[in-house]
């Protein structure tokens, strides 16, 4: 009896696990009370039971101007729909990624830029772990580098932010750049770039992704070094004329150019670890420009061949048609030179760029360019694409999504493979305006498996909207996140009304996503 | 059994795991949802209502609970506030703590609920994970490896 009795005793003085002992619903509820975020996050350290729970309270927010702001007067609108959405979601303790997209015209007037303070601000008080910053200029959305209104706002404090892991920034002007040890992900669009260190790899030891596109540097850049950390690396038409990279670990490597006049010169292109390499020029070869001697090899070496000797690891190799138009020009030189790529090779795709059309441009590629590309290989499967551009106009984007659907099903009687790789509808879905959704959706639908859509948030809730596309106006965007049970043991959703009254706290969301369109917004 | 008192309010029995019986006003009772679908089934009828999960100790700071909460009105928010956050601090202690709250969970009382849940989280705010596994007799059942991943994916954190 006595010995029972002291073993009673001893377990509750303290050698039980009270806190375990509940049950996780009593668990998750006081977490749901923590309004610190870093000691929400270092509840991950106390027990494995414990690990995951803490991530139910991180929502992902996306904001996204989306509709031309002239004609929904959405500026106004926007404006107020992000400030009250910050305004319900003051409690949040820590954010996981945050979408700010601003689609704005020359209209927009230039104090609007304090709305993207106070998201920054949000964003960093709140332990943001991805951060998207991003101007679309609406007039010009592909190719206009610079809106003299949009400085991102407290750019020095973005990059002294421990919890960052990746930041995308569009249509910006920096002036700065700090180091920033734990960033792994930088993407910067359309920016203008006035800081005087290029030296990526002393400014971001960890940068796994780098992604540079369409920037421009007033203040002349001859080049830039990566580090050596890379894995993934895009350049699109860059001015720099150099890139050094000494990355043993780089994976996946794109680059796309405009004119070969501006082809980018890669001292040293030694890549072991390369799967995937894509080179694209988006515009046509153009003799009168010494362009030549660019693809040939000039007396500096700078030349198109090299580059893609320096490939010759990849599995999988994607060129634009106007490459092999561009080989086409040289016989000669695709008879002399050994084929770039070695045994490793699996896939090559021939892309049409978007302005020329389906059914347009190369896409059957002719023998003499093939036995250079392949060195006489049969087992290489090669696959011939169209490309489309991502746009919100409706009509485009049905044609796109369609005309890719068909291309997609095309190939994929070829190979199974190709699917997930040429299948980039989530990113043009992200482009639709909603009033169109609906019309896509049923096709979409019809090849969801081919394209293996599943897993994307965006396509979950069109997946299910689908269904019911005449109803389409009255499902606005959020509901997508209903629904959706991906933990499979907890039940969640947000609650929401005309007025904004009921987004009551969602202990378990994992995306909320606000957009601005005029039909389901008119109200507010 | 219920009996009505001289103000006919109807009384209800509870009956703790450990025997002990507590005679309350179905009122106070039903603040639990539990009780009060109990009572709506009929079972107080027969009895006292059996609450197998809670001992005698707890009901009792249950029962006080509920008492406060079923004779105040909206106007008394600001003193009820104040009764709230004494009420937890005489149970400043996280074992009672937690004990309240598995009452709570099982009766269905979601003010008391979340009381006790905010005060729980109070308390582990800004506290370190080997201090609150201390307060709270965690068991760290990480490998170091694992802990150090842990850790590294959100260093942040932890600095």
């Amino acid at each position: 009896m006595e010995n029972k009795k002291g073993k009673q005793v001893k377990i509750e003085q303290g050698s039980v696990d009270r806190l375990s002992e509940l049950p996780e619903e009593i668990l998750l509820r006081i977490l749901s009370f923590l309004r610190d975020g870093e000691t929400l996050v270092r509840t991950s350290l106390l027990s494995k039971q414990w690990e995951n729970l803490w991530r139910f309270f991180v929502p992902d927010l996306s904001f996204d101007s989306h509709a031309d702001p002239a004609e929904s007067g959405g500026g106004e609108c926007f404006h107020s729909t992000v400030s009250t959405a910050l305004e319900q979601l003051r409690h949040v303790p820590k954010i996981g990624k945050f979408e700010f997209t601003v689609h704005v015209d020359r209209t927009w007037p230039p104090n609007k830029n304090l709305l993207g303070d106070r998201v920054v601000d949000f964003a960093l008080s709140r332990y943001v772990d991805h951060l998207v910053f991003n101007y679309i200029c609406t007039n010009n959305p592909h190719s206009e580098p610079y809106n003299p209104w949009s400085n991102i706002p407290r750019f020095d404090a973005l990059l002294t932010c421990t919890s960052l892991k990746s930041l995308l920034v569009g249509g910006c002007y920096l002036s700065d750049l700090a180091r920033h040890p734990t960033l792994t992900s930088l993407t910067l669009e359309r920016c203008i770039i006035s800081y005087s260190h290029r030296n990526f790899a002393a400014m971001f030891p960890n940068l796994n992704t780098l992604c540079l596109r369409r920037c421009e540097y007033p203040n002349h850049c001859d080049g830039i070094t990566m580090g050596r950390s890379l894995v993934d690396l895009t350049l699109e038409c860059d001015s720099f004329l150099y890139v050094e990279i000494s990355a043993p670990g780089l994976k996946y490597f794109r680059y796309f150019f405009g004119k070969f006049k501006r082809f980018i010169w890669f001292p040293r292109v030694i890549f072991p670890s390369l799967e995937e390499a894509e080179v694209h020029a988006l515009e046509q070869v153009n003799y009168e420009d010494q362009e030549q001697d660019i693809i040939l090899g000039g007396p500096e070496g700078l030349s198109f061949f090299k580059l893609l000797q320096g490939l010759g690891n990849a599995e999988s190799v994607t060129l634009s048609s106007t490459i092999i138009q561009a080989l086409l020009s040289f016989p000669e030189n695709l008879e002399n030179q050994p084929s770039p790529f070695n045994n490793r090779l699996k896939h090559l795709v021939v892309k049409a760029p978007s302005h020329e059309g389906k059914g347009s441009g190369f896409l059957e590629i002719p023998d003499n360019v093939m036995n250079y590309l392949l060195g006489g290989r049969t087992d290489v499967l090669t696959f011939h694409v169209s490309e489309f551009e991502m746009t919100m106009d409706a009509l485009k984007g049905i044609s796109a999504c369609s005309t890719l659907i068909h291309n997609v099903a095309r190939t994929n009687t070829r190979s199974s493979n190709l699917s997930t790789r040429a299948a980039t509808p989530r990113k043009i879905l992200l482009f639709l305006s909603s009033q169109i959704v609906h019309k896509v959706a049923q096709p979409m639908m019809n090849h969801q498996e081919r394209l293996q859509l599943t897993g994307d948030k965006k396509v979950h809730w069109l997946k299910n909207s689908s269904k019911e596309p005449g109803q389409h106006h009255e499902t606005p965007h959020q509901m997508q996140i209903l629904d959706h049970n991906s933990h499979g043991t907890l039940q969640w959703s947000i609650r929401w009304s005309q007025h904004w009254r009921n987004l009551w706290r969602f202990p378990a969301a994992e995306s909320v996503s606000f957009q601005l369109s005029p039909q389901p917004w008119s109200s507010f | 059994m219920s009996i009505t008192t001289e103000n006919n309010e109807k009384m209800i029995t509870l009956m703790s795991s450990d025997g002990e019986e507590f005679v309350v006003e179905e009122a106070v009772a039903a603040q639990s949802q539990t009780i009060k679908h109990l009572i709506e089934d009929g079972c107080s009828t027969e009895g006292s209502i059996p609450l197998p999960n809670v001992t005698g100790r707890v009901l009792s700071e249950v029962i006080q609970y509920c008492k406060k909460h079923s004779s105040s009105d909206d106007k008394e928010e600001k003193e009820l506030e104040a009764w709230d956050a004494e009420f937890v601090k005489a149970a400043d202690d996280h074992v009672a703590l937690t004990d309240l709250m598995m009452a709570a969970n099982f009766l269905d009382i979601k003010g008391l609920l979340d009381l006790v849940a905010q005060t729980l989280a109070n308390m582990i705010t800004g506290k370190s994970p080997e201090e609150v596994r201390r307060m709270w007799n965690i068991k760290n059942d990480f490998t170091p490896e694992e802990a150090e991943k842990v850790r590294k994916e959100n260093q942040w954190a932890f600095e």
